[in-house]
């Protein structure tokens, strides 16, 4: 009787311990599907998750991205938004600083108006190494010169197509450039391509740049631009740099937030300034609100 | 279940990853797509920006940082008043509360009208717009021509209604005829004595439609009903150059042209590398006039790379005249536009074709041999042209081949390069010459 306890005792230990042996052997999840507390669990181990590689090339990238740029506001009708164009006009001894104030409409038929609601312009002079505002002949601050007299209502010229479907131009054009993948960039779970692109010939003043693409919806998501050939000899030395930033918006569309810009002009004999930046900061994007003749005209 | 899902999710996003790194699924590689011996369901990854966010701040604070601050605080009263104003007011309330006008207008130069040539000498004067909110356009120009001691004028009115633009227009001044068009003529005819087109007196009315689309794209009919009369030389004056080729402007046949004109034009050659021109004009007939013909133009224009990054742009030219068209109205080839190494309508016939190939390498020869010369940025363009005409005064062949030295000046589509092109006539019928031309030719960009 006492060697059929000892037996059991024993065995039931060995058995034991061969569970937690295999258990611990495999370091992978128990399947307990079943399993109730009088049972020993059975364990197993899972094959790991095999997935093929397949490299993706430089070309499907741009396809994608290309049809991810293409799709970025389907679904959308129209959208409303404010831009704000502050730009630093900079000579020797004087300078300007110009706000502009435009409430903007884009929908899917390629309407495009911009209402130009406002302009203020700031003067300074240079007095030593600092900026002061510039006075006028009667003694008064010239600063704070806001009109708004001259509300326009712009339609763009490009005519209907010029929608939300719009491309980048170098994803427009993508035969006029060559694409390099520079790096792949690991972001939490999002990988982030990095890619450069330049003209392909060498004569044609046509930006060089770099952009970087998000590979979770294959969206552009930051874009710096230069220059390698002056595209306007005569009125500019050159283009410092472009960029435009993109933001998402709560409601998941990537949207433009802000497009920069330095310039220096030919500032021969000091009719064009030395140096221009620009900054066209939007915001408060609205979706399918429909037309506001009110703010905006008649639609035609 | 609940771990299930999560372990789902997980399988998700780790193939979105390798997907996006490069290492594709056997399902194409598609983003958020599950491995392909999976039995998951396929499903788009979470849509999350909060990975990226950080990354993007980096990259755009690191943007930033270039420009000064000033730059980057943007005046929100100046918006947020304007946009309360417009907000309250109404785009009409707030354009009355400012004073903005129902019609604007403006004064500017006779852009149209202002040019040098041998048979109006300097043309120059003013011209006035009037645009009304709905976008009603009048241009009015007049000019003083002072070769002639004449005025000139040319009246316009663009009305659009929805995509269709209704135009009618006035004119009386002298225009080019013959398939010779290039770019700022009057300056080459100025600087250089090079005035490379021929010209009539046209007085004349026209009224039609257009529609515009994108990319070029655009289709119009025009009634147009116009008096033609020769006009002779007036001046051979130029700063440089033989003063000779200056001295003759061919008579035409004198009368009134009474037309319709069908024209459609798709593309751009910078954006879309291929631009097509159609125009067809049928003459006289019911519609009147001394003259009954018709004439039917095409123009195409294409550009491709080569390996090597170097491009080539062809342009064929067809031109069709029928029934009993005037001299003005007949088809040719040769010269700047056309067969570059002869004269201009060195053949004239009732149909005409002309073929042309440019040749744009990637290298610099120049500063490839003498690295000081690189800064110059001078581009050689080696081209072949080719043309003939039918029922005309000759049906043999005309063709040239040469080598053109070019330099970007401006982003302007028909002038954007300054070009010295060598020209060698070719075939039996060749002048001895060799041509020298300089001129302005367009962007492919």
């Amino acid at each position: 009787m006492i060697r059929r306890l000892w037996f059991g005792w024993i065995l039931s230990v060995v058995l034991c311990l061969c569970a937690a042996a295999v258990a611990a052997a495999g370091g992978a999840s128990a399947d307990t599907a079943g399993w109730s507390g009088d049972e020993v669990p059975r364990y197993r181990v899972r094959d790991p998750e095999r997935v093929t590689a397949r490299e993706m090339n430089l070309r499907e990238i741009m396809a994608r991205a290309t049809e991810g740029e293409r799709t970025k506001l389907a679904g959308h009708r129209d959208m409303t938004f404010n831009a704000t164009l502050r730009s630093i006009l900079t000579w020797k001894k004087k300078k300007e600083v110009r706000d502009e104030v435009y409430l903007v409409y884009q929908d899917a038929d390629g309407v495009d108006k911009r209402v130009r609601l406002a302009e203020k312009v700031t003067r300074y002079r240079r007095d030593g190494k600092t900026w002061v505002p510039k006075k006028d002949d009667a003694g008064e601050d010239d600063d704070e010169e806001a009109r708004r007299g001259s509300v326009q209502v712009e339609v763009n010229e490009e005519g209907r197509g010029a929608d939300l479907s719009r491309l980048p131009f170098f994803l427009e054009n993508q035969e006029d450039y060559d694409f390099t993948l520079l790096e792949r960039t690991l972001e939490g779970d999002h990988v982030i391509f990095k890619i450069a692109f330049h003209p392909r010939s060498p004569w044609k003043p046509l930006p060089s740049g770099t952009v970087y693409v998000d590979t979770d919806v294959f969206r552009v998501i930051h874009e710096e631009f230069t220059f390698l050939e002056n595209p306007a000899p005569v009125f500019l030395k050159d283009i410092e740099r472009v960029s435009r930033h993109w933001t998402k918006l709560p409601s998941g569309e990537w949207v433009t937030s802000e497009i920069l810009a330095r310039l220096h002009p030919n500032g021969t004999f000091g009719l064009l300034p030395e140096q221009v930046d620009v900054v066209l900061t939007l915001n408060d994007y609205r979706f399918d609100r429909g037309y506001d003749a009110r703010k905006f005209g008649p639609r035609e | 279940m609940a771990r299930s899902g999560h372990r789902f999710g997980r399988v998700v996003m780790l193939g979105t990853a390798i997907a996006a790194l490069g290492c594709g699924t056997a399902a194409e590689g598609a983003p958020g797509a599950a491995p392909a011996d999976s039995t998951a369901p396929v499903a788009p990854a979470p849509a999350d920006s909060a990975a990226v966010r950080p990354f993007l701040e980096r990259l755009q604070d690191a943007d930033r940082s270039l420009y000064p601050d000033e730059l980057l605080e943007t005046d929100a009263t100046l918006r947020d008043s304007a946009l309360a104003a417009l907000d309250s007011l109404g785009l009409s309330g707030y354009r009355h509360r400012y004073r903005g006008p129902a019609v604007e207008a403006s004064l500017t130069v006779a852009s149209s009208l202002i040019t040098y040539n041998r048979v109006e000498a300097l043309v120059a004067g003013l011209g006035g717009d009037l645009e009304a909110r709905g976008g009603a356009h009048l241009n009015v120009q007049a000019a003083y021509a002072t070769g002639p001691r004449k005025l000139r004028h040319l009246e316009r009115l663009e009305v659009p209604v929805r995509q269709v633009v209704l135009e009618a227009g006035y004119a009386d001044r002298v225009v080019a005829y013959g398939s010779n068009s290039p770019a700022a003529n009057g300056l080459r005819a100025l600087i250089g004595s090079a005035d490379e087109k021929d010209y009539l007196r046209r007085l004349g009315a026209r009224a039609g439609f257009r529609i515009e689309a994108r990319r070029g794209g655009r289709i119009g009919a025009a009634y147009e009903a116009a008096k033609d009369r020769s006009v002779g030389v007036h001046t051979d004056f130029a700063f440089l150059g033989d003063s000779r080729l200056m001295a003759v402007n061919r008579p035409v046949d004198e009368g009134m042209t009474r037309s319709v004109v069908l024209e459609a034009a798709w593309g751009r050659l910078g954006d879309d590398r291929l631009q097509v021109n159609l125009r067809h004009r049928v003459a006289g007939g019911g519609l009147g006039g001394d003259f009954d013909f018709v004439r039917t133009d095409f123009r195409g224009s294409l550009r491709r790379y080569l390996p090597g990054n170097h491009e080539a742009v062809w342009d064929l030219v067809v031109a069709r005249a029928g029934g009993k068209p005037p001299v003005q109205a007949l088809a040719d080839a040769g010269g700047l536009s056309t067969v570059r190494g002869f004269d201009r309508r060195t053949r004239v016939g009732r149909t005409a074709v002309a073929a042309r190939m440019e040749l744009f390498p990637a290298f610099d020869p120049l500063g490839a041999a003498v690295p000081a010369l690189r800064k110059l940025r001078i581009q050689f363009v080696p081209w072949a042209d080719a043309g003939r005409v039918w029922d005309g005064n000759s049906d043999a062949w005309i063709t040239s081949a040469g080598i053109g030295a070019q330099r970007y000046i401006a982003p302007l589509e028909n002038a954007a390069y300054l070009r010295l092109d060598a020209a060698f006539p070719l075939g039996p019928d060749r002048p001895e010459t060799v041509r020298f031309m300089l001129r302005f030719t367009r962007a492919l960009f």
